[in-house]
């Protein structure tokens, strides 16, 4: 008589993936916390950005201390999204592919979106300590941020986060080597980071560069925390809480659409082992 | 009736790359029955590996039909991977993990929980507060079957188990192996060492140029396999009888080595010795054996040079 297999019920298999992806991540957590120089400079990152920042001489710094907050919290954000999640994300898959321990995690019952999920934990972890010193930073050398809508930063942060670690692993898909992820990332990274709207204002952006600039991932997370901060849109006009979910719905769709194509990208061109 | 744990039907398999597309398996028909151990060998680039992966559920076949507990192992993975363990021929950990962390972690990822000290049946207990890149080949190899030995599996896939192990290592894990099949655990194993088949294994097939060529019991592959006589002849003795096998003469100042390679090694032996007897003649360095499997591995690799593939059987 042949045995067959039965699947197990939903609910079941729910609690399974929650339970594979926390050790998987506690396993992923336990390594960045045994790295202490990598540790040290995650965390010390943040605040010391603020603190450099702030030593700029912003224009309209003493009479918009809620525009300059919003800078600053903006720019913490759209550096660790960028650093801790895209480029982390990349190498981190990459390495684990190089040492075999992508391929180990498909023998077992672990589903390939759950290790994904797993991998990102840390870098998730980074970014809410960064965000979180750096804010304290920012209240204590500026003042605390009076967030118009609050629910969009915290959108904005976690759209903002799942959209660039999708695209860190969808290169990390073209990307053989950790040495030749400094290459593959290069050009993604410039692109992010000028088109951010941190490195250079969306106000000074001429219409056709901005519009195209307001379509890439960190732009739009940008938007989505600076409308949350301040109620600004990228425009300059202000919003109030309600009127700024209204607002964030254009940033929010462009997140949604890029984490719906490097998620596309990854489930279809993933190599889970090193490339022969 | 012992129920086939898996059972492969028609089995091919494709890479296509940038250049042309390469067949690594060729139509494979197998079954492994219930509580045995399968072994599969071949040389390098028989296609052993690719066809293990199809049997795990790493990669789909191209074309085929294969069941694991009467599941598809590629799509209804989920299902099968809970009554399964495995050991790859090549898979990593983290240089900074801890080998208990390891297993800790593997173990949380598991639908069956048991509390099997696998580090201990390995002989690695006192190496689990280490990290990976301080242990060595042949113990980051045990930590692999630690692994695969996890959630008590019913069916055990052993990818070249024992590569890099030591002698004593090797009948260790031989052990392991062996307590697990008395527990009534299925194995599908591929290895490169001869001895470990016919030690462990029930069954086992030679597989070439992506095709199992040959298939059964040590006794039904070595079955066709011609036996071995050696033996020197001093100086100045009679011409030995006619013998049902071929034989290779080398003459020295000790007298003629004969080397004799026969089908019917019980039936020339006896005809050879009644010969000595009756001739009063010394048989010198008499050695007489069966075909080995390691001689029916080199007729196979051996032609395998000559032709590109034999025949296909089913195992």
């Amino acid at each position: 008589m042949t045995t067959t297999a039965t699947s197990p019920a939903p609910a079941q298999e729910r609690g399974s993936a929650l339970r594979r992806i926390t050790a998987l991540a506690r396993l992923e957590l336990t390594m960045l916390i045994r790295n202490k120089t990598a540790l040290f400079n995650a965390l010390t990152l943040g605040p010391l950005m603020v603190v450099v920042i702030n030593s700029f001489q912003m224009p309209g710094m003493d009479s918009d201390r809620t525009g300059v907050v919003t800078t600053l919290v903006a720019s913490l954000v759209v550096f660790a999204l960028v650093f801790a999640g895209y480029y982390n994300l990349c190498t981190t898959a990459v390495a684990r592919r190089e040492e075999l321990m992508l391929k180990r995690l498909t023998i077992g019952e672990v589903q390939r979106w759950e290790v994904l999920v797993a991998m990102a934990a840390p870098a998730l972890f980074v970014i809410l300590a960064q965000v979180l010193l750096g804010g304290v930073a920012i209240s204590v050398l500026v003042g605390a941020p009076a967030m118009v809508n609050p629910l969009l930063v915290v959108l904005g942060l976690l759209l903002g986060f799942t959209a660039l670690a999708a695209l860190g692993y969808a290169t990390a898909t073209i990307t053989r080597t950790v040495e030749a992820a400094q290459i593959t990332t290069l050009l993604p990274l410039a692109v992010l980071i000028f088109f951010s709207g941190s490195t250079f204002p969306f106000a000074l952006m001429p219409d056709g560069l901005r519009t195209a600039a307001e379509l890439t991932p960190l732009a739009a997370a940008n938007q989505l925390m600076t409308l949350g901060l301040s109620g600004t849109a990228a425009d300059g006009s202000t919003y109030d809480f309600v009127q700024a979910f209204v607002a964030g719905l254009q940033p929010t769709i462009v997140l949604l659409a890029w984490i719906a194509i490097g998620g596309y990208l990854v489930q279809r061109m993933m190599p889970w082992e090193p490339r022969r | 009736m012992n129920a086939p744990v898996i059972t492969a039907t028609g089995v091919r398999r494709t890479y296509r790359g940038s250049g042309a597309p390469f067949e690594a398996v060729r139509g494979v028909d197998l079954h492994v029955d219930r509580g045995e151990l399968f072994a599969l060998l071949g040389t390098n680039g028989a296609g052993k590996t690719s066809l293990m992966e199809v049997l795990e559920g790493i990669a789909p076949a191209t074309d085929g039909e294969v069941r694991v507990f009467g599941a598809d192992p590629y799509r209804e993975r989920a299902t099968v991977r809970t009554r399964t363990g495995i050991m790859l021929q090549e898979a990593g950990f983290p240089a900074d993990v801890r080998a208990g962390e390891m297993v800790k972690t593997w173990a949380a990822t598991q639908t069956r929980r048991s509390d099997d000290d696998v580090l201990a049946a390995v002989g690695l207990s006192h190496r689990a507060g280490v990290t990976v890149s301080s242990l060595s080949g042949g113990e980051r190899r045990r930590l692999d079957l630690a692994l695969a030995l996890l959630g008590r599996p019913e069916l055990l896939f052993l990818d070249e188990p024992t590569t890099g192990l030591d002698p004593e290592s090797r009948r260790d894990a031989w052990s392991i192996v062996r307590a697990r099949m008395a527990e009534g655990v299925t194995v599908m194993m591929t290895t490169h060492y001869l001895e470990e088949a016919e030690e462990l294994s029930d069954r086992l097939a030679i597989m070439h140029g992506g095709q199992i060529v040959r298939a059964g019991t040590v006794a039904d592959i070595v079955a066709d396999e011609p036996a071995r006589i050696t033996m020197l002849i001093p100086p100045g003795a009679p011409a030995p009888p006619p013998l049902l096998g071929s034989t290779q003469l080398e003459r020295s100042a000790a007298g003629t080595r004969h080397v004799i390679t026969t089908p019917q090694l019980q039936e020339d032996l006896f005809s050879l010795l009644r010969w000595a007897r009756e001739n009063d003649v010394t048989i010198g360095d008499l050695d007489a054996r069966a075909a080995s499997l390691e001689q029916a591995f080199l007729t196979i690799a051996e032609g395998s040079k000559r032709a590109p593939a034999a025949a296909p059987a089913a195992a």
